[in-house]
C-alpha cells in the first residue's frame, strides 16, 4: 500500500531528470551559459579544460549539464560523454563566421555517432548581441540543419545578457514531456 | 605532418625569452596564445580576453591546432611587440599596472584592448636584437618591486652619481651607514630621465579612470608619510633643496616620481601620477611661494613636523637673500665648501641635459655656476630603492631631524 502511494506520489511530482550533453567549438561561450543557468550571473570563465557539470531546476525537470572543453584537440573526448545522454545543447558562437564550417564539421560528425541517435538537438545562436552576428535562418542554413533527420531548435541566445536561454530549456523540456 | 609541425613551431615560441610571461599579467608560464595581436598569455588572461568586444581569439598552446598563418603571425610579434604595440603609450607614472588580483584588471584589460588606451599606432616591429635593448627599460621600471625609476640610469650617470655621493656624505659628516651608492643612482636617474619624459609628452592623456581611481586615495598625502629635510640652503651659492620621504610604518623606500608644478598649485586635482608604492620626486621649476606650498596637499602631509621644517626652509630659501644666520649655517658652510668640488663636475654633466635641467637651475648653462641663481631652486624628494634600513640610519645622522623628539626613527 505505502509503496504504491510513494510510487504515484513520485510519478506525479517527482522532479523529471534529463541528461543534457553541452558541447560547441571553443570559445562559444557554453561554460557562461551554463553558469548564467546555474547561477543567474555571468561568471568570467577560463577555457575549460577537461569539463563542468551542474544541475538546473527548471519547470520541474532537472537538468544535469555537462559541459565539455571545446579546443581543436580535446574535442575527440567528446565522445566518452554521449552515453545516455537525452539532449544535444550544440552551442555556436553566431559572430564567428569564419569558423561556422567547422561547426558544421563537428556538429554532423558527432550526430552520425550511434549513441546520440536518440538525442534530440538545440542549437544556441549564442552571441547575438555582437556586430555581424549570424541571424537564425543563417546559421540553419550554414550548419545544415534541415538535412537532420530528428528533432532539432535553434535558439537565439545572448549568454551574457541571459537572453534565450530559458527559451532553449523550455523547448528541451516540452520534447521531454512528450 | 603540418599541424604537428606547426604547433611545435608554436611551443618554441612560447620558450622565446620575451614570452615567458603572460602578455598582461606577467605571470610565468603562459599556456594560451592570442591570435588575435600575437601574445602568449595565461589562463586567467586568457578567459578575460575572449570576453572582450570584439573577442580575442584565444587557443591553448598545447590543446589547439594552428594554421600557418596563425604561426607566422605569432613569430612576427610575440609579447615584447605586443607590449610596445598596445601599452606603448603607457606612462609608468600612471601607477604599477593593475594586478591581476584586483577587481579593476578587467577593466583595465577593457582599457587596454578595446579603449585602446596605450595604443601606439606608429609602433614598428623592429628586429629582435635591437628590440631587446630598446625595451628593457620599460619592462624593468614597472616590474620592479617597488616600482622603483632606479633602474633607468643608474650606468648612464654613474659619473654624477659619484659626485653627489661624495657631496652628500660631507654634507652628513662623511659617516652615514649606508651605502650612498643606491641612494644617489636613485635620485639621478629619476631626477633627470623622469623630467625629461615629462616634458616630451602629456601623460595626463594616457591615464585612464580607472586607473587613476584606486591611487587617488592613496596618494602620497597621507598621514603617514614621512618626511625631513636632508640638504639644507647653503650660503649664498647652491639652492638645491631636498626632502626625503619615507613611509613611516613599512619603511619600505619607494621609488620616486617627478610632478610639475602646476600640480601643487592645484590642491582639489587629484594626482593620477602618484602611485601608491612609489614616493615623489618633486621638481620645481620657479621659486615656490610659501602659499603654493600651502596649497600642495593641505590636508595631512604638513601635520608632520619634519614637513614644517622643510616649508621653513622653503620659505628661507625663496627669499633671493637666503638668510643664513640661522644654527645651519655652519653646516652650509661645510657644505658649501664641499660641494664647490663637487659641483663643477657636476656642471659639466648638467649642461648636457636638455632644456629642462637647465631651467630647474635656472641659470644659462655658461654661466660659472649654474646655481647661484637663488630666484630657482628645485626641490626634490627621493628615496632609496632596496634599502630597507638605510632610512632609519639616515635619520639618525640627519642633522635635522636629530633635535626633533618626534622622530619615530630616533
Amino acid at each position: 500500500m505505502g509503496l504504491s502511494i510513494s510510487s504515484l506520489f513520485n510519478r506525479l511530482f517527482a522532479k523529471k531528470q534529463m541528461r543534457i550533453l553541452m558541447v560547441g567549438l571553443d570559445a562559444a561561450g557554453k561554460t557562461t551559459i551554463l553558469y548564467k543557468l546555474k547561477l543567474g550571473e555571468i561568471v568570467t570563465t577560463i577555457p575549460t579544460i577537461g569539463f563542468n557539470v551542474e544541475t538546473v531546476e527548471y519547470k520541474n525537470i532537472s537538468f544535469t549539464v555537462w559541459d565539455v572543453g571545446g579546443q581543436d584537440k580535446i574535442r575527440p573526448l567528446w565522445r566518452h560523454y554521449y552515453q545516455n545522454t537525452q539532449g544535444l545543447i550544440f552551442v555556436v558562437d553566431s559572430s564567428d563566421r569564419e569558423r561556422i564550417q567547422e561547426s558544421h564539421d563537428e556538429l554532423h560528425k558527432m550526430l552520425n555517432e550511434d549513441e546520440l541517435r536518440d538525442a534530440i538537438v538545440l542549437v544556441f545562436a549564442n552571441k547575438q548581441d555582437l556586430p555581424n552576428a549570424l541571424s537564425v535562418t543563417e546559421l540553419t542554413e550554414k550548419l545544415g540543419l534541415n538535412t537532420l533527420r530528428r528533432k532539432w531548435y535553434v535558439q537565439a541566445a545572448c549568454a551574457t545578457q541571459g537572453t534565450g536561454l530559458y527559451e532553449g530549456l523550455d523547448w528541451l523540456s516540452s520534447e521531454l514531456s512528450k | 605532418m603540418g599541424s604537428v609541425t606547426l604547433t611545435e613551431r608554436v611551443r618554441i615560441l612560447s620558450k622565446r625569452p620575451e614570452n615567458r610571461t603572460c602578455a598582461d599579467c606577467e605571470q610565468l608560464g603562459p599556456t594560451y596564445v592570442n591570435c588575435t595581436i600575437g601574445s602568449f598569455v595565461c589562463t586567467t588572461c586568457s578567459g578575460i580576453l575572449r570576453g572582450l568586444n570584439p573577442p580575442h581569439r584565444i587557443k591553448s598552446v598545447g590543446l589547439s591546432k594552428f594554421t600557418l598563418q596563425e604561426v607566422e603571425f605569432m613569430e612576427q610579434y610575440g609579447n615584447e611587440n605586443v607590449e610596445g604595440k598596445w601599452m606603448g603609450k603607457y606612462d609608468q607614472r600612471c601607477g604599477k599596472k593593475v594586478s591581476k588580483d584586483s577587481p579593476l584588471y578587467r577593466t583595465y584589460l577593457e582599457d587596454k584592448y578595446e579603449r585602446k588606451c596605450w595604443f601606439d599606432d606608429a609602433f614598428k616591429r623592429t628586429p629582435k636584437t635591437e628590440k631587446v635593448e630598446e625595451k628593457q627599460r620599460p619592462k624593468n621600471a614597472s616590474r620592479s618591486n617597488s616600482g622603483t625609476y632606479s633602474t633607468y640610469s643608474r650606468d648612464a650617470d654613474s659619473e654624477i652619481q659619484l659626485n653627489r655621493n661624495d657631496l652628500y656624505s660631507a654634507s652628513l659628516g662623511g659617516d652615514s651607514g649606508f651605502s650612498n651608492d643606491d641612494f644617489f643612482a636613485d635620485f639621478d636617474s629619476v631626477n633627470w630621465q623622469t623630467i625629461n619624459d615629462k616634458e616630451s609628452n602629456k601623460p595626463s592623456a594616457n591615464c585612464s579612470n580607472s586607473l587613476v581611481e584606486p591611487f587617488q586615495s592613496m596618494s602620497f598625502s597621507s598621514g603617514d608619510d614621512f618626511r625631513a629635510s636632508k640638504a639644507a640652503p647653503s650660503l649664498p651659492t647652491p639652492v638645491i633643496f631636498s626632502q626625503q620621504s619615507f613611509s613611516a610604518n613599512t619603511m619600505t623606500p619607494h621609488s620616486t616620481q617627478p610632478v610639475q608644478n602646476q600640480m601643487y598649485s592645484s590642491p582639489a586635482q587629484r594626482n593620477p601620477f602618484l602611485d601608491p608604492q612609489t614616493t615623489s620626486l618633486t621638481t620645481q621649476n620657479q621659486t615656490l611661494s610659501s602659499q603654493e606650498i600651502q596649497h600642495f596637499h593641505p590636508q595631512n602631509v604638513f601635520a608632520s613636523p619634519h614637513v614644517q621644517q622643510t616649508l621653513m626652509y622653503h620659505n628661507q630659501s625663496s627669499s633671493p637673500a637666503t638668510s643664513s644666520a640661522d644654527r645651519y649655517s655652519a653646516l652650509a658652510d661645510l657644505d658649501a665648501s664641499v660641494k664647490a668640488e663637487a659641483m663643477n663636475a657636476r656642471r659639466a654633466k648638467l649642461q648636457k641635459q636638455v632644456s629642462v635641467g637647465q631651467q630647474i637651475f635656472g641659470a644659462a648653462p655658461s654661466s660659472a655656476n649654474p646655481f647661484l641663481n637663488p630666484k630657482r631652486q628645485s626641490s626634490v624628494q627621493y628615496s632609496m630603492p632596496n634599502q630597507p634600513i638605510a632610512p632609519s640610519c639616515m635619520f639618525s645622522s640627519n642633522p635635522f631631524s636629530s633635535g626633533d623628539p618626534t622622530n619615530p626613527f630616533l
